[in-house]
């Protein structure tokens, strides 16, 4: 994580954030709404024998604890089940208490021997939320594991219509890590 | 300049921008702008009825209608369907009919519509039903999202997040 920002003087806080509402009005893009890339980042890194899957939830967004699974593909390839963090509760009109994630999550994957070697495939099924009232689809991504190191596509992978999976909020590289 | 005539031009320039963004904001919708050929291509195709039939939006045309895209698994979406419920209730004989779309599972979306009683159709798909929700301007594909038309076949209005009776009342009645 970088050094925190230091705080602009508040008037061009202000200039800041009304430049901003002309650009998103400009764009015509939806202006409260995130895309559900950009309010779920998805990264990804080894660590000896265990995949580190990261998402970085921004301020006002969540992730459903119960609606994220990982597998493996082959699925001998994994060494033990996903270990997911605690999440904080949520008391939800609909659903009563559930556990969800805010601001950042590590799920730690442990992998087999036999991962070091050749190629494998971890999907990442994820399905969150915007505080102020909208849903996401449930998403799937696709982590390729290749001799132990996780693969970065040299361009990202752009949404496509012709996969189920992007359609549902696309198949993303991971994040390359510092 | 002075420090405090630097503060006077920052201070306006940002109150300009801020009434320029808000007046832009106001005029446009909250979402890529649905096309016509695309809806014209949505209202045609296929989805799924939660008994296992298949239907699409063009039987309805002539109505005022609202399709609202949802999910069981979406809290907001839940939140406001009791107000869909009464509209249809009160305006479903001047000519308004609603139509979901759920993007869900179809034995999911058959146990909610006995449960809250859903006296409109609702209709079920996944990539189809997000793929109609993108002709119809949703991006995002995020949901709740609400479109109405009128009996035309214009978009009047599309919500992205919950909507409620307040609001949707005046839009529909002036439609009829």
């Amino acid at each position: 994580m970088g050094a925190e920002r230091p705080a602009l003087p508040a008037r061009r806080r202000v200039l800041a954030l009304a430049l901003a509402a002309v650009a998103q009005a400009a764009a015509g893009a939806t202006p409260e709404f995130l895309d559900t890339r950009q309010a779920f980042r998805l990264s990804a890194e080894m660590q000896g024998r265990d995949a580190l899957i990261r998402f970085r939830i921004a301020p006002g967004y969540y992730l459903y604890r119960d609606k994220l699974h990982l597998t493996v593909e082959p699925a001998s390839a994994a060494a033990g089940p996903a270990r997911l963090p605690k999440g904080g509760i949520r008391q939800d009109e609909f659903f009563g208490r559930v556990e969800v994630y805010h601001d950042a999550l590590e799920v730690r994957l442990p992998l087999g021997r036999d991962a070091m070697r050749g190629q494998l495939r971890i999907r990442v099924r994820s399905q969150g939320c915007a505080e102020a009232g909208v849903c996401y689809p449930p998403r799937d991504d696709i982590l390729e594991v290749r001799d132990g190191a996780f693969v970065v596509p040299a361009e990202p992978v752009r949404r496509g219509r012709e996969s189920l999976l992007d359609q549902l909020g696309g198949a993303v590289p991971p994040e390359r890590q510092p | 300049m002075t420090k405090t005539q630097k503060s006077l031009v920052f201070v306006t320039v940002a109150l300009l921008a801020l009434v320029a963004g808000l007046a832009l904001r106001g005029t446009g919708t909250p979402t890529g702008a649905p096309q016509p050929a695309a809806i014209a291509s949505a209202f045609v195709t296929p989805l799924s009825t939660p008994d296992g039939g298949k239907a699409s939006l063009s039987q309805w045309k002539g109505k005022v209608l609202v399709v609202n895209f949802w999910a069981t698994w979406c809290a907001p979406c839940r939140k406001e369907i009791p107000d869909f419920i009464r509209l249809q209730e009160s305006l479903g004989s001047r000519g308004v009919q609603f139509v979901g779309i759920a993007v869900d599972e179809a034995d999911k979306v058959a146990a909610f519509v006995r449960e809250v009683g859903l006296n409109y159709p609702t209709l079920v798909g996944e990539l189809d039903a997000v793929e109609i929700a993108r002709a119809m301007g949703n991006e995002l594909g995020a949901l709740p999202y609400t479109v109405v038309f009128d009996r035309d076949g214009n978009v009047v209005q599309v919500e992205l997040g919950g909507t409620n009776e307040a609001k949707l009342r005046p839009v529909l009645t002036s439609l009829l």
